[in-house]
């Protein structure tokens, strides 16, 4: 967030809470190339979420890369520990939730 | 994420529910945090288990198609990018309006369209349909009203309608009601349909 408290990214341009890139004056998306407008702000969810099934095409986002690195048991169930804080680890020690995802 | 931590269940394109763990091998993972597959002697990806995955991880069966833990086939292979499933949450937003022609239907509840001097179907402002009454390309691929790019032909049925999850009213139409998101948080929090079978 800027000081103004608006979405920025890297870069410094203006983003909504998903992390598209939008015009800050009509909070329309864009594109990154030059600008052009992809979806209208009306067409996005309440999440600032593009519609389906262009948000449904996420193929870019893996289950394996999201959760912690575990050892299971024998039904197959990840085996989470808990740390000296009470927070759920996997076994290298990474902060998971109680499901086995791992958060900051 | 749910309350305690979860990832919400996710529609697969039969509008089935599935817990996206059920669909993940059993991988150890390098210092980057990368699965690491094994093979077997032919070559073929396995996780610690013995069982057969693609590329990403996912359990598939002969035909690499993704399978949940049970064998039960969630997506088939021609669904997957770079072996990547696609990802429908119960929050995901879409309507069948935006993708549907101007036509009236028969009694019954087939679209009457007509047909352009070349032979296309078109409904009545002229735009080209296929036979469910879907907004189509030159190539078949449905558009939205907007002429976007809305749905490939490799997820239609032999019939030319779109996959059964967003033609059911399993997704939200508009923006969140009060209702919708109620039922969402309920949808979210129940078990996979698949758990549920007998």
């Amino acid at each position: 967030m800027d000081k103004n408290s608006k979405f920025i990214d890297g870069d410094g341009k203006n983003a909504n809470q998903r992390g598209y890139l939008i015009d800050p004056k009509t909070g329309d998306v864009i594109n990154n190339y030059n600008g052009e407008t992809m979806f209208k702000k009306g067409d996005l969810d309440e999440r600032g979420e593009v519609p389906a099934p262009f948000n449904v095409d996420k193929h870019n986002f893996n289950p394996h890369r999201s959760r912690g690195d575990f050892d299971f048991d024998k039904n197959g169930k990840p085996i989470i520990k808990k740390n000296s804080s009470g927070q759920f680890v996997d076994k290298k020690g990474a902060i998971v939730t109680s499901r086995g995802y791992r958060i900051n | 994420m749910t309350p305690d931590g979860d990832l919400p269940k996710l529609f697969n394109y039969n509008g089935r529910r599935f817990d996206i763990v059920d669909t993940i091998g059993q991988l150890d993972k390098d210092a980057n945090g990368e699965i690491m597959p094994m093979t077997d002697k032919t070559g073929k990806l396995k996780d610690k288990l013995g069982r057969s995955i693609n590329s990403k991880g996912y359990l598939i069966d002969e035909f690499g198609n993704v399978v949940d833990k049970d064998g039960r086939q969630i997506f088939e292979k021609k669904h997957l990018k770079y072996d990547e499933i696609p990802k429908i949450f119960p929050f995901t937003k879409f309507n069948i309006k935006n993708v549907l022609g101007d036509f009236e239907m028969d009694p019954l509840g087939n679209p009457i369209l007509e047909k352009d001097k070349n032979g296309n179907l078109i409904d009545r402002k002229g735009q080209r349909v296929n036979p469910k009454g879907y907004l189509i390309d030159k190539n078949g691929n449905i558009i939205n009203k907007n002429g976007k790019l809305m749905f490939i032909n490799d997820v239609l049925d032999a019939e030319g309608d779109i996959p059964k999850v967003f033609r059911t009213g399993l997704l939200k139409s508009d923006t969140a009601s009060s209702l919708s998101r109620l039922m969402s948080e309920i949808e979210r929090n129940q078990p996979s349909d698949f758990d549920q079978e007998e």
